[in-house]
């Protein structure tokens, strides 16, 4: 269930975390810090963003942990919220972009250097994206990917398969494949 | 390579980006931040249990009021003239002495240990309910104010009952 205390550790400290514990919270976020970090990175594509969304999101945990029902599922359940509180982030950013004043050199600076391929991922639909994001950057399942969604396993499968279709097209020529 | 191979070696070099060093610090400012949450179910039981030490105190039980105030059932008060109906004024009375001897007081009802008892008990449950619900918060004052409220109002209210 989780990297940094095992699972019994970690629904030893869920229980407690639902009775109000934040320490606790804090201990079950911190043990995957890195996981975190990189699914929120991934959608936020910049250090500051991405430690803003799990701000977001460990305020959220906190105040809703009491709904979840099963405490083996508290890492999945962590991920959803960290993925749509870094969706909420990203709209807030895009709708400060779309501001006349300089939105030029916003767009320019809310993007680090090197990361063309993930911006190219961001460019696709958000369904598609999603799964590729999680399938590929953040290591899920389709099952776990299908489970955050609350889709079926085709579905992913095919929202992937598309993703990548586009990717190819868009990137043919600087990706193409070895023959 | 193929647009698979590329994602994944992105993906890898990502994985390799250190979180900031002050993560921990902000995540914990943020949750410091927040108010405290109760169990569920902690606001409604101690309601519950308000509302029952209340009727405990409040509804008549088997307290004896009238060992402490006397009562219109009294025969030494509804025999007293001053207090006989107007249309009863008719009515030929026996002749009262004044110095009719009052009759002795009745012995003093029992302690009403069942009541104090059952109030004790609500106080007791709601202490420790206020304490599984803070101990781990180091909130010592939200444990002891509490607390040393219900047991003084516990004992003030057990000294107007019994004396």
């Amino acid at each position: 269930m989780a990297q940094g205390v095992n699972t019994v550790d970690a629904l030893k400290l869920v229980a407690r975390a639902k009775a109000g514990d934040k320490q606790a919270l804090l201990d079950l976020i911190l043990a995957r810090e890195r996981e975190f970090f990189g699914l929120s990175y991934v959608y936020m594509r910049n250090e500051q963003d991405a430690a803003d969304a799990l701000q977001d999101m460990i305020v959220i945990l906190y105040s809703r942990i009491q709904t979840l029902k099963k405490e083996e599922s508290f890492y999945s359940w962590a991920n959803q919220i960290l993925v749509r509180c870094c969706l909420t982030k990203l709209r807030r950013n895009k709708r400060w972009l779309l501001t006349p004043d300089g939105h030029e050199e916003a767009a320019e600076h809310s993007c680090e250097a090197g990361l063309d391929l993930l911006n190219a991922v961001h460019k696709l639909p958000p369904a598609q994206r999603d799964v590729i994001l999680l399938f590929y950057y953040a290591d899920k399942t389709f099952e776990e990917i299908s489970e955050m969604q609350s889709c079926p396993v085709g579905t992913v499968k095919s929202r992937l398969h598309q993703g990548l279709k586009k990717l190819k097209g868009w990137l043919g020529d600087e990706y193409r494949e070895e023959t | 390579m193929s647009i698979e191979k590329r994602l994944k070696d992105d993906a890898a070099r990502i994985a390799g980006i250190q979180p900031p060093a002050d993560l921990s610090r902000r995540l914990r400012a943020s949750l410091g931040a927040m108010p405290s949450i109760t169990r569920r179910w902690f606001k409604p039981a101690l309601a519950v249990l308000t509302v029952a030490m209340l009727v405990v105190i409040l509804l008549p039980g088997n307290v004896k009021m009238s060992s402490v105030f006397p009562t219109v059932t009294d025969k030494s008060i509804t025999d007293s003239p001053e207090i006989v109906p107007e249309y009863s004024s008719g009515v030929q009375h026996e002749p009262r002495s004044e110095e009719k001897p009052v009759p002795p007081a009745s012995p003093p009802a029992a302690p009403p240990w069942g009541r104090a008892g059952a109030f004790s008990g609500l106080a007791l449950l709601a202490g420790i309910l206020w304490a599984s619900e803070y101990w781990r918060r180091h909130m010592a004052l939200a444990v002891v104010v509490p607390l040393v409220v219900l047991i003084l109002g516990n004992a003030w209210l057990l000294r107007s009952i019994l004396f």
